[in-house]
């Protein structure tokens, strides 16, 4: 009787940490998935509307924990993480976490997670409309994911005016209309910052920039001229020598031109892009 | 009013003893204090996160003591034989109603007191040991607004579960109701938000009608300004629409309910 009191109760322990270990070691084996958040306007109400932020935080660290694994970036996954990123910034517009946390996993997924993650940016902004860092991850989505240089050059324009400690951001922008072609709008701003600066190195790099950008307003303009006259487009530039232009300007090392089906673009030299 | 502070002193005394009170109370605050490791997933804002989950807690540890303990003292049914001996003294029962609900009103203010001086105490503690750009701003007085805005929204369902138990017998069918109310109060503003951003189609009959409703099931996050302890608006300004009003309706609404629950207290028979 008395071994049965012992031995019993000692195997079924025995039992359960051995059950316990071959559970734990299945588990480390698992694909980690991300479980979807409920809907949105679900999740309000059940949060009582007083835990709606609470409620954020809780999809916040549940994604940290998932992003922070090595998860399988799978369409599913993805998705299910663009879920929770669209449900806690509804919940909690203004935990910041989320707009840092959506630019370090959404974009580098394609252009459909980008969008969504431009989405959310977007929405940080009007919540946080002085804070530097979200025009500025919206414009570099914008340019290095879905190669829209003019669509970025707004977005770090934007972000220039916060703060005087942010104005290089102004001289990218423009870096970025150029490249985009919108060559007038680039030489504006760059004009007016130049125009702001105090003497040193670094006014002196923007008098120079400032001349080959007005060397491409020139080439530019000699193709509205060439269109007007001809009504079609330019082949190439060269097309332009004699008759709109006496020659083909010479830019500075920095840059270059590069034109296409009428549009002119200045191109800083051997700057790479994600392809 | 003597008879409404004794039944008032006897409620309280009465919840001080329950360990079931002392038990939420300490798991509250285990949960205050403990929950701030979970800070260490967040990069940035950490004051507002910090102050988001002490209220949360405050807010919880409410309603659980309002579900589960307030219905618990106020529902009477075969179980709960203490209205009749109360009511077999001479008091009347308007006095019953405030008399329990101000009992269970100060056992409430002293437990969410003691939540929120300790997580006060915590928040000051930690500021320090942040730098600036992750908790720029707490203020005391903007703490202690949102606290009393928490403390009006429990008032608030406190008041509307004493008015559910007038009518209806039974601890748990109170318990329900009063959940029910608490889910529409949530329900309702979400509904009518998305009908104004046109999300689904509408007329303007059903936007009359939820406008109607929500008359009865006020929205209760008017009464939310846990943003304002970590925000820089100044104290005078804020004391102004975004407290003086909701402040003011959703305390006319307790007192309404309240009536009410006495009239129906007069005249129903609890037999």
């Amino acid at each position: 009787m008395t071994w049965r009191f012992v031995f019993v109760p000692l195997f079924l322990v025995m039992g359960y940490v051995q059950l316990f270990l071959v559970q734990e070691k299945q588990s480390m084996v698992q694909e980690v998935n991300l479980t979807p958040a409920l809907p949105t306007q679900v999740l309000k109400v059940l949060a009582h509307t007083y835990m709606e932020q609470m409620v954020a935080e809780i999809l916040f660290i549940k994604v940290a924990v998932f992003t922070g694994s090595g998860y399988q970036r799978d369409e599913k996954n993805l998705d299910v993480l663009a879920n929770h990123f669209l449900a806690m910034t509804a919940l909690h517009p203004k935990l910041e976490d989320i707009y840092y946390r959506t630019e370090s996993a959404l974009p580098d997924n394609g252009k459909n997670y980008v969008q969504i993650a431009n989405q959310i940016l977007e929405s940080g902004r009007k919540t946080y409309p002085t804070q530097v860092a979200l025009p500025y991850f919206e414009g570099f989505n914008y340019y290095y994911y879905l190669d829209e240089p003019v669509k970025a050059a707004e977005l770090l324009r934007l972000a220039s005016t916060y703060d005087e400690k942010y104005q290089w951001l102004g001289h990218l922008a423009s870096t970025l209309d150029a490249r985009g072609g919108n060559i007038r709008v680039g030489l504006t701003w760059l004009k007016g910052m130049y125009a702001s600066m105090q003497e040193g190195d670094e006014k002196e790099r923007y008098a120079k920039d400032i001349k080959d950008y007005e060397k491409a307003l020139q080439v530019q303009l000699a193709l509205e001229r060439f269109k007007h006259k001809t009504s079609r487009h330019a082949k190439s530039l060269s097309e332009l020598v004699p008759s709109e232009l006496i020659g083909i300007p010479e830019l500075s090392a920095k840059f270059e031109f590069a034109y296409d089906a009428g549009k002119l673009f200045l191109r800083v030299k051997n700057s790479r892009k994600k392809s | 009013m003597n008879r409404i502070f004794a039944l008032s002193r006897i409620t309280f005394l009465n919840g001080l003893r329950r360990n079931a009170v002392w038990g939420l109370c300490l798991f509250a605050l285990l949960f205050e204090v403990c929950g701030i490791f979970f800070m260490d997933f967040f990069g940035r804002g950490l004051g507002r996160i910090i102050c988001d989950f002490q209220f949360s807690i405050m807010w919880t540890a409410g309603m659980l003591f309002i579900l589960f303990y307030a219905v618990q003292a106020i529902a009477w049914d075969d179980d709960h034989k203490a209205i009749d001996s109360i009511l077999a003294r001479p008091i009347s029962r308007v006095e019953y109603v405030l008399g329990t609900v101000l009992g269970l009103t100060i056992l409430l203010l002293c437990f969410e007191g003691l939540l929120g001086g300790i997580a006060l105490i915590q928040i000051m503690w930690v500021k320090p040991m942040f730098t600036e750009s992750y908790f720029p701003i707490f203020s005391t007085s903007h703490f202690l607004i949102a606290w009393l805005g928490l403390q009006l929204i429990l008032l608030a369902l406190l008041s509307v579960t004493m008015l559910i138990s007038s009518a209806i017998r039974g601890a748990f069918p109170v318990m329900l109701m009063t959940l029910a109310y608490a889910l529409i109060c949530s329900g309702l503003p979400v509904v009518r938000e998305s009908l104004k951003q046109k999300e689904v189609p509408t007329t303007q009959s059903l936007e009359s009608m939820l406008q109607g409703l929500s008359l009865f099931f006020p929205d209760f996050s008017m009464l939310d300004l846990k943003d304002a302890v970590v925000s820089q608006e100044n104290i005078s300004e804020m004391i102004g629409m975004s407290v003086c009003l909701p402040f003011g309706l959703i305390g006319v609404y307790v007192v309404i309910v309240l009536a009410l629950s006495c009239f129906i207290y007069q005249h129903r028979d609890i037999v």
